[in-house]
């Protein structure tokens, strides 16, 4: 991948969700990551979401664990 | 994976905070499970899905072997496919879920319990659900990396058709 795919997921997503939520509402958003993603990089994306979009977020993440298992994160600032 | 993704669609249904509709983003191969959760699970509603990177048409190479000709890889390859469409082998890996034989078309069709599935390739088990509740997206968005080492090869991160939908704004 791209070194700065994080910023470009989030911009991206950011785009395309100011259009189909309320101002008012938080904005609902599920992440599925890659294999064996690290920790560190799934939160710079959710750290580039919450400093563009402000608090009113919120973010479930899903990640494939290394025994087939679930991590699951949730996230509102 | 098609147990991962029920089990999502069970958590993303009991999460209260999605109840009235989420969007969608998936990394690299989350990027094609995700795209299999909006196909399989009905509720909640999804606005937009964003693919980045995603194997969306599977993949024919091993991330740490993007040399084809290397004696090495062809060996890999020739192993992955040995085992990709065996129902006793093919879930030692989670990327034999998505590993894709174009010169194996039946043995993909049959074999492959994921990718052929959420691609709409099983003979004669179309779903129309899944076209429904693809085209009822706001947007759906695929990104390629053109430098990706990891995803093989890499126009899979952009397939853009399938289930006979026809999706024209990928970049």
């Amino acid at each position: 991948m791209a070194p700065n795919y994080r910023s470009i997921c989030a911009l991206l997503l950011i785009a395309l969700i100011r259009t189909s939520t309320a101002a008012s509402e938080p904005i609902p958003v599920v992440l599925w990551h890659g294999w064996l993603q690290k920790v560190s990089s799934i939160q710079g994306i959710v750290d580039n979401l919450h400093a563009t979009l402000g608090p009113n977020l919120y973010v479930l993440t899903l990640q494939f664990g290394t025994k087939r298992t679930f991590i699951t994160a949730h996230t509102a600032a | 994976m098609n147990d991962l993704v029920e089990e999502a669609c069970k958590k993303v249904g009991a999460d209260p905070k999605l109840a009235r509709g989420y969007n969608a983003m998936g990394l690299s191969q989350g990027s094609l499970f995700i795209r299999a959760l909006v196909q399989r699970c009905p509720t909640p509603q999804v606005f937009n899905l964003v693919s980045i990177g995603g194997p969306q048409q599977g993949v024919y190479g091993l991330p740490w072997c993007p040399d084809a000709y290397a004696l090495k890889c062809k060996l890999q390859r020739r192993f992955a496919n040995n085992i990709a469409y065996s129902p006793l082998l093919r879930n030692i890996r989670v990327q034999l879920q998505y590993w894709h034989d174009p010169h194996a078309g039946s043995d993909y069709r049959e074999g492959s319990t994921f990718l052929a599935d959420v691609n709409c390739e099983v003979a004669d088990k179309g779903n129309p659900d899944y076209k429904q509740r693809m085209t009822a997206l706001q947007s759906y968005t695929l990104v390629k990396f053109t430098n990706d080492t990891e995803v093989l090869p890499r126009e899979s991160e952009v397939r853009n058709s399938w289930c006979g939908m026809n999706f024209i704004n990928s970049i």
